[in-house]
């Protein structure tokens, strides 16, 4: 391949170089063509580069623009012959045709060659003053793309008050770029200064800008503060027609300015939410998929603010059935989160419907939806468990599965619907096939079992198989579950439960079961009555299904953020140009830092945070060698976290909690070990750590209970001079997540 | 802002690749294609979007089976970005006359020279096809031409609107000076199994595809009685044709609009669409269009099935819906499907991987009938078997019909303020959106 690739190039260079294909443009032109074809492969035809340069002195249009194409990919590898194209690039940017003129400035500023800066400042200069609107514009982005390769040449010109100055110019595009341009060189300063002035000469000329600059000007305006509400209100008038535009990209932009202007006016504030409903629910009504999803994301932003806004246009959020999947699944959350009293009927009648879509994901995330709506509208929680099971005789795998795990949610809050789902499940375990809903089964099995009679003997049918049991969740709820039906109905489940103990300890390779049968037979064997306090104890807490709320993105509307559902610091680490989405976080962020003050002044020597937070104090505390294979056993850690005193109790928040699994592994590269954890469905998540110093050999003990977005951390030690290094150790590993 | 540009043709091929920041590496098409075929494999399904990996954004949208790919590292406003992104597939096609991975590739040059100037440094320039053209040097290659029609012809294939805008003064000689107005509308209707109406609306569009060398300027009316948003209906009262909300192109005029429903647009060369708006259907879509009936019962064999499908065109005589699709779900144990002989124009097909039943009818004239009488053999029954048969759903055109009653009452066109008559096409066209009824 490789070679065929050479000497394909080879072939191209002397087809370049030929004479007789010289003398004839429309061959030439092919030629070169070919090249770009290679190009757009990924064929790497830099080798070419004086051969390109010479067929760039032509007269012949299509092929300069074809070279220049190509010299903006290579010129980086070849700086040194790049400038023999300098000429010619000078040489266009006098030309009589504004468009050749636009065209060489634009390729010269995109050679990103330090080399070829002082060649260019000039044509750029006189390109700002162009007759051309659009030698000007193009000029006006070179001088952003110089700002990148020779900052200093760009404030040494002043170029950024020519600008400022050119944000007059007649022609609108050029008012854009000029926009642009200002954003990214002053990024540092904060961006483009917009004054009442410039504001309102904006606002005045919007109808003047493209789609794009319309976008570009609302949300420059966020950067701009009222004087008084009377002028917001104005802004409000004159720049309502924008919601009934038909680009989604103006009408979100106009959506953000208005709740933006009116932040500091309630009631104003309140009327926004009415005047943008209907433009929004027309967007959804046609347009490209893609930009309905976006649209649909926003609508569930603006549902965290104003959750009954759309309460009786929820039949807009019912899905077509040629929507993609991903707009299926947006539309069933925001059936969800419409859903109230008045309209829960309907919506869960659809939503039953919709529980056998061909996607599986779309199915199961319905009968989900029933679920959660169920949770949040107790008077109608008994008709959601009607229609959930009247789901399970279609027996179609994903749904019946999907129905048990629901099912197994709504019990934590509502325990009397245990009756109605007892005598349904006996049938359903043999259709399961899925981890998650076998897993949910058993649990319900384990919770309200004891007034099933055959409860025990399902239980007893999977122990009988367990050996060809492959999920790990099956086998990890039916440890307990058994352990809870032994405790109320001993006689039926000795022996079994014996076998299953016998089995998990003597055969099963993996720990986590292992080690938790091997808990509980210790429990067993020291202390039954205690054992049952412990294992039956009530978990019943119930927290919502759906934990994250989206009310904080809310401040970044009309960004990815609200997309991803993320604020941006988790995805975004590029920080120029200067968004306005920066300016609005920064509130925020500062939040974040009062929360790490107050921390800090509970226990002000224990600020370890802080410390994380700022690299360069990690330095003055030195990292700790961890022993790489530290032993201990489960005895032994409860040894010593009985013996050893407190070190360090603190709180830190979490930006989210990752599974379980992910941790263990993420720790244990960094030689911190896990003891014993809970599992990935509590909601409280709980896990024993240990570490031990490689060769003093002080041992680190660590229990972490995370809940919500906090993390608490109990740190144990033998030598309480070490312990700061290892938990600035701990948290550092973990800090992808803080 | 876009740090890159690319598109890729279905099997991942790169098209056209153009670099904007150079602050992103080259292998980005591969790393999203690589993502878009593991969310397939994963998820049945096409992925959101938007889509981060290790903080690159790739914002996609697809096209004809072609994939328009924006990368970028900043939170930019998805809703623009992905416009910018459609915009640039909408170029395309207007410069190539369809938009296919073949189109594509004959005129490569010339996308790279519209992706040159549609994006400077990744922020969105000029993007008016009109105005595009003075910046285009290549000559479009068009795939498929437009069939040849003399002037006198009262009708064109609906596929005559798809070929390039001219772009040169030479080719400008040779383009026929004429344009396209169409009224389109798509219907959403969901049928509840008792035979309700749960759920109707029309999605309604005014495109435009003209070729009138971008000079001219239309004139054109609707309906006078038209009412639009419900503020109005209090005032004005109901007039025959109430629409919920519309919206209009940037550049249309709309002094008179509120007087008499006249607007006028200066036309630029290519695809652009004058007005978009929405319909509550619920009394105007009555009775809808087609309506069917199904009925399952067993079989006289064990284990099998007798599915008969009628459907019925409810509008009135002189109207027809043609290119007709209804699609059955057929039960997951199905063996085998075959059907009673049908009537000329009318044709079957089942697909064996989807489990479905595939009925075309070429045409159905208002006030007719058809039926379809399915046996399907089975290799196991249960109690859920007749469930998995949920719902019938169906496409189709009905061709010089809207739903809505909205009328273009003329269509008149000035260049330079004199009234010219170039060939005038105007063409009312329903569609199915999605039409589905529940079984």
């Amino acid at each position: 391949m490789a070679s065929d690739k050479k000497s394909e190039v080879g072939e191209l260079r002397s087809l370049l170089r030929s004479i007789e294909i010289q003398r004839d443009p429309a061959q030439y032109q092919q030629v070169v063509q070919k090249v770009i074809a290679y190009m757009t492969l990924g064929v790497d035809v830099s080798p070419l580069f004086s051969e390109m340069i010479m067929a760039g002195a032509t007269q012949n249009i299509v092929q300069k623009k074809m070279v220049y194409l190509y010299l903006s990919t290579y010129a980086e590898r070849n700086s040194e012959l790049a400038l023999l194209t300098i000429n010619t690039l000078r040489k266009d940017a006098s030309d009589r045709n504004p468009t050749i003129r636009g065209l060489a400035l634009r390729s010269m500023s995109s050679l990103r060659l330090p080399n070829v800066i002082e060649y260019i400042e000039s044509p750029l200069q006189s390109g700002l003053t162009d007759k051309s609107p659009y030698v000007r514009r193009t000029a006006v982005m070179g001088v952003v793309k110089l700002y990148y390769i020779a900052p200093d040449i760009v404030s040494d010109m002043k170029w950024s008050s020519v600008l400022y100055d050119m944000l007059r110019d007649d022609d609108p595009l050029v008012v854009c770029n000029c926009l642009s341009a200002l954003e990214e060189i002053l990024a540092n300063d904060g961006g483009i200064v917009i004054s009442k002035k410039l504001a309102h000469y904006l606002i005045n000329r919007i109808r003047d800008f493209s789609e794009w600059g319309q976008c570009q000007v609302l949300q420059l305006l966020l950067k701009y503060n009222c004087t008084d509400d009377e002028e917001a209100l104005e802004i409000l008038n004159a720049l309502d027609d924008r919601l009934k535009h038909v680009m989604v990209g103006v009408v979100m932009a106009t959506i953000r300015l208005f709740f933006h202007l009116t932040e500091s006016m309630p009631e104003v504030y309140h009327d926004v939410f009415e005047r943008v409903k209907t433009p929004l629910l027309t967007l959804l009504g046609s347009g490209p998929s893609e930009v309905i999803y976006v649209v649909l994301q926003h609508i569930e932003i603006i549902l965290s603010q104003n959750s009954t806004l759309f309460s009786s246009d929820y039949h807009n959020f019912y899905y077509r059935f040629n929507d993609p999947p991903y707009v299926k699944l947006k539309k069933l959350d925001l059936l969800t989160q419409v859903s109230d009293d008045s309209n829960s009927k309907d919506i869960i009648q659809e939503l039953s419907e919709c529980a056998t879509d061909v996607n599986v994901g779309v199915s199961q995330k319905s009968i989900h939806a029933i679920g959660l709506i169920s949770v949040k509208l107790p008077d109608i929680a008994n008709y959601c468990v009607d229609r959930l099971l009247a789901l399970i005789p279609m027996e179609i795998e994903h749904v019946t599965s999907e129905v048990i795990t629901t099912m197994s949610n709504i019990l934590r809050k509502y325990e009397n619907t245990h009756e109605l789902i007892l005598p349904r499940l006996n049938s359903c375990y043999a259709t399961m096939t899925s981890g998650s809903g076998r897993g949910s089964l058993i649990w319900i099995l384990g919770e309200y079992g004891e007034s099933l009679d055959e409860s025990p003997y399902i239980l007893e049918d999977i122990i009988n198989n367990i050996s060809g049991e492959s999920s790990l969740e099956v086998k990890l709820q039916l440890l307990s579950a058994t352990m809870k039906m032994f405790f109320k109905r001993p006689p039926e489940c000795q022996e079994m439960l014996g076998r299953l103990l016998e089995y998990c300890i003597e055969e099963e390779t993996d720990m986590l079961l292992r080690d938790r049968a091997l808990l509980y037979y210790r429990l067993l064997k020291k202390d039954v009555a205690a054992a049952k306090k412990i294992v039956c104890g009530s978990q019943k807490v119930y927290s919502h299904l759906s934990t994250h709320s989206k009310g904080s993105l809310f401040s970044e509307f009309n960004t990815l953020s609200v997309v991803y559902g993320q604020s941006s610091a988790e995805f975004i680490h590029q920080s120029i140009p200067y968004t306005s989405s920066a300016v609005l976080r920064s509130p925020e962020r500062r939040m974040n830092e009062m929360d790490q003050l107050l921390i800090s002044k509970e226990e002000p020597e224990e600020s370890l945070l802080d410390i994380l937070a700022s690299k360069e104090s990690v330095s003055t505390v030195p990292h700790i060698l961890l022993n790489p294979t530290p032993v201990i056993t489960a005895s032994e850690y409860e040894q010593y976290w009985k013996s050893l005193p407190l070190v360090s109790q603190d709180n830190y928040p979490m930006r989210y909690i990752p599974s379980l699994k992910t941790l263990q592994d993420l720790l244990s590269k960094r030689f911190i070990t896990t003891l014993a954890c809970s599992g990935d469905l509590a909601d409280v998540k709980k896990m024993y750590l240990y570490g031990q110093h490689v060769s003093t050999l002080d041992r680190f003990l660590l229990e972490v209970v995370m809940a919500a977005n906090k993390m608490e951390v109990l740190l144990k030690c033998t030598n309480d001079k070490l312990y700061k290094q290892f938990l600035l150790h701990y948290l550092e590993t973990i800090s992808d997540y803080m | 802002m876009f740090s890159q540009l690319f598109v890729l043709s279905s099997r991942g091929d790169i098209l056209v690749f153009r670099d904007y920041r150079g602050d992103v590496d080259k292998d980005t098409p591969d790393i999203f294609f690589k993502y878009i075929k593991k969310w397939k494999e994963e998820n049945g399904a096409y992925p959101p979007p938007a889509i981060n990996q290790d903080k690159t954004h790739f914002l996609y949208v697809r096209r004809n089976n072609l994939y328009f790919v924006g990368v970028t590292k900043f939170n930019v406003a998805p809703a623009c970005a992905l416009e910018v992104l459609g915009r640039v597939a909408q170029l395309c096609k207007d410069y190539c006359g369809v938009l296919n991975e073949e189109s594509l590739r004959l005129n490569f040059i010339l996308v790279y020279e519209l992706l040159d100037e549609v994006l400077d440094f990744g922020y969105p320039q000029q993007t008016n096809t009109e105005i595009l053209k003075s910046y285009v040097s290549n000559q479009p290659v068009g795939v498929v031409v437009g069939s040849d029609s003399s002037g006198t012809k009262r009708t064109l294939p609906s596929t005559a609107a798809n070929k390039p805008i001219a772009v040169s003064l030479d080719s400008m000689k040779d383009q026929k000076y004429e344009i396209f107005v169409d009224l389109l509308e798509r219907l959403t209707v969901l049928v509840a199994s008792n035979g309700h109406t749960l759920r109707s609306h029309i999605d309604g569009s005014l495109v435009m595809r003209s070729f009138l060398g971008g000079n001219a300027e239309v004139h054109l009316g609707l309906n006078t009685d038209l009412v639009i948003g419900r503020e109005e209906r209090m005032v004005r009262g109901t007039g025959s044709v109430v629409l919920e909300d519309c919206s209009f192109h940037e550049k249309a005029n709309l002094t008179d609009f509120d007087r008499d429903r006249n607007l006028s647009i200066g036309a630029q060369d290519g695809e652009f669409t004058v007005m978009k708006y929405r319909v509550a259907a619920s009394d105007i879509l009555n009775p809808i269009p087609f309506r069917i009936f199904t009925n399952i019962e067993d079989g006289q064999f064990p284990r099998s099935l007798r599915i008969t499908v009628r459907i019925k065109c409810e509008m009135p005589v002189k109207s027809s819906g043609t290119n007709i699709v209804v699609r059955i779900p057929v039960p997951k144990t199905t063996i085998s499907v075959s059907s009673e002989p049908l009537g000329a124009g009318s044709s079957t097909e089942y697909r064996e991987p989807d489990k479905m039943y595939i009925w075309k009818l070429k045409k159905l004239e208002g006030g007719n009938e058809e039926q379809l009488v399915m046996k399907l053999n089975l290799s196991e029954v249960t109690k859920a078997t007749k469930k998995e048969v949920n719902s019938v759903s169906m496409e189709f055109e009905i061709p010089m019909y809207i739903c809505s009653g909205l009328q273009i009452r003329f269509l008149r066109i000035f260049e330079k303020g004199r009234p010219v008559s170039p060939y005038r096409w105007v063409r009312y066209i329903t569609h199915s959106d999605s039409y589905v009824f529940r079984v």
